[in-house]
């Protein structure tokens, strides 16, 4: 007994020296964005001698146009992820039932998207031509492509273990398709449609390799990573507003994981494990 | 028989087809469509400098073979692959080990551990950017540690920089691994487990002959989006280095972006395709097994 609790402590001595990992790069982050230019010159993990978080926050939120940037992120995120769960499950609704050979093609193709790098050469040059080159709807429409393929994967996975036959009672009583998605198969998708939503949230909102293709030409429209790394470009010398700028930048999104950890982590394993 | 047939009908009149076609056009018009075109212009001159577009055949690839810029950089991605694969898997499976069982305690540190992997790569970049700088914290420590002045340049060493930035990445994406073996071991039946200690196993044993074996659709999993995942890598390298000091760490996908912003469209064309090949020859074979298995399940 006496050992077993040594062997306990000694396991949890050793978790929380590898948990010190993770902690002070985020105390570090957290700190260094109230100090002032001179004393984050060489980020240190002390205490700020002057405290001057206001008024750097307050630079980093009017120069680095952290507001439009969160506006436009909101939209373009936002946006993406309505469609892409409209399509998906519609998508689902029918790949997860019929087992014809073309549908089956269908769902290969689509699979392939899932490991498959996207063209963003060829995608950006499409959009130029189009003329939706940093606009709001080639953002979405490139980023809606780009990450349907695996909440399609999914949700189709989670549509074939749903049972038959409420569907097939509900055409008996006369509804129609669209009124058996609607009312039926929608509210019974709703774990796998959770599981999507979070994992393409984040996935889009961190994104950065799209939006430098296709935002970089247009400062109104930048995303917030990528207001980030022109703002970082720009003031490479003032590293207290550089990580006031870090802070807020990943706000949105630790205040998300605080609320709702267990489904953000349970959503992105799940999401892992099945894609 | 007929009875089965009505049935099936039945289901196909409630799925009618056209559900599936607002994903396959947005899809084949913004994903497919653009990886068809790219295989054409892959084989051509085309850049911002002119008009037009010319077939130059192999040229491209022919280019980036002899320059040497492909074995370079298929070099420096290999070993951040290779790095983060590894590591990421044998720490995600101790740690998985070690806070398997759900207790308050264990998920208070599995949530501290996956915290890194919800915000963005480029976030990280920038902060690991100081703290490995010559006069950042990690030397700091370790020169508080070894009581020597330590100024090593982290990121500005072409033999040894891609393992850092590597390091990097598995520090941030170690969590969502553990995760996975959780899961893996948590899905182990509990009478294979109470078999094995009335067998009389002991920790060891029972961790090599029982737990390991069983987990191996969970490490099969993690490898394969850990090898995906470093193979497309461009965030962490772009942000850390920008593929620097010279071009020592320069991986596929900030190669693509360099050529890209120089306006040679064809060549960039010819280096997305060669990535394309490569991760699906890769990555199919292994991709398919599992999604099979996923779907029957």
């Amino acid at each position: 007994m006496r050992r077993s609790r040594a062997v306990f402590f000694t396991k949890y001595i050793i978790i929380s020296i590898i948990a010190l990992m993770i902690i002070i790069p985020f105390w570090d982050m957290i700190i260094n964005s109230f100090k002032t230019p001179e004393e984050s010159a060489i980020p240190s993990i002390s205490l700020p001698t002057k405290w001057q978080a206001a008024e750097n926050y307050r630079t980093v939120i009017e120069r680095g146009k952290l507001v439009n940037s969160f506006k436009n992120g909101v939209i373009i995120s936002g946006f993406s992820t309505l469609l892409i769960i409209i399509i998906s499950t519609m998508a689902a609704f029918v790949v997860g039932r019929r087992k014809e050979k073309s549908i089956k093609i269908v769902f290969f193709l689509f699979l392939m998207g899932i490991i498959t790098p996207p063209s963003f050469i060829v995608m950006t040059l499409m959009l130029k031509y189009m003329g939706l080159l940093g606009t709001y709807p080639g953002m979405i429409l490139i980023f809606t492509a780009t990450f349907c393929p695996f909440p399609i994967f999914i949700i189709t996975g989670f549509m074939s273990t749903l049972p038959k036959e409420i569907e097939e009672a509900a055409v008996i009583d006369g509804a129609t398709p669209m009124g058996v998605f609607t009312r039926i198969t929608l509210p019974l998708l709703r774990p796998a449609v959770a599981t999507s939503f979070i994992w393409v949230v984040i996935k889009i909102w961190n994104d950065f390799l799209f939006p430098i293709y296709i935002l970089a030409g247009d400062t109104k429209k930048y995303t917030m990573i990528l207001s980030l790394f022109f703002f970082r470009g720009q003031f490479y010398t003032a590293w207290n507003l550089v990580f006031a700028n870090l802070i807020l930048v990943s706000l949105p999104v630790m205040i998300a994981f605080i609320f709702a950890q267990r489904h953000i982590v349970k959503g992105l394993t799940a999401g892992a494990v099945k894609g | 028989m007929i009875k089965r047939k009505k049935a099936f009908n039945a289901i196909d009149r409630i799925h009618p087809f056209y559900f599936a076609i607002p994903a396959m056009v947005i899809y084949g018009i913004f994903f497919v469509i653009p990886i068809l075109i790219n295989f054409g212009t892959a084989f051509t001159d085309w850049n911002t400098y002119q008009t037009g577009a010319n077939f130059t055949g192999l040229e491209n690839f022919i280019k980036f073979i002899r320059s040497g810029d492909l074995l370079r950089v298929t070099r420096s991605t290999f070993l951040f692959t290779v790095t983060v694969v590894l590591l990421q898997n044998v720490f995600g499976f101790f740690m998985a080990l070690a806070l398997e069982k759900n207790t308050r305690l264990n998920n208070f540190f599995r949530a501290l551990f996956f915290a890194p992997a919800v915000i963005a790569i480029v976030v990280w970049g920038y902060l690991f950017q100081t703290i490995l700088h010559p006069r950042g914290l990690l030397n700091t420590v370790l020169s508080f540690i070894f009581n020597t002045d330590i100024t090593t340049a982290w990121l500005g060493n072409v033999n040894f920089t891609i393992f850092i930035v590597g390091l990097v990445n598995v520090w941030m994406w170690t969590g969502l691994s553990m995760m996975i073996y959780v899961a893996a071991i948590n899905s182990i039946p509990e009478e294979i487990i109470e078999a094995a200690k009335i067998d009389g196993l002991g920790y060891f044993g029972m961790i090599r002959r029982v737990i390991i074996p069983l987990v191996i659709p969970g490490l099969t999993i993690n490898i394969l989006i850990s090898t995906i995942g470093s193979l497309k890598v461009f965030d962490i390298v772009m942000v850390l280095t920008k593929g620097g000091p010279g071009r020592a760490t320069q991986v596929f996908n900030t190669w693509i972006y360099e050529t890209f912003g120089q306006g040679l469209l064809g060549y960039a064309s010819a280096q997305n395709i060669f990535l394309i090949v490569l991760i699906s020859l890769i990555a199919f074979p292994i991709y398919i097994q599992l999604s099979k298995r996923v779907v029957e399940a």
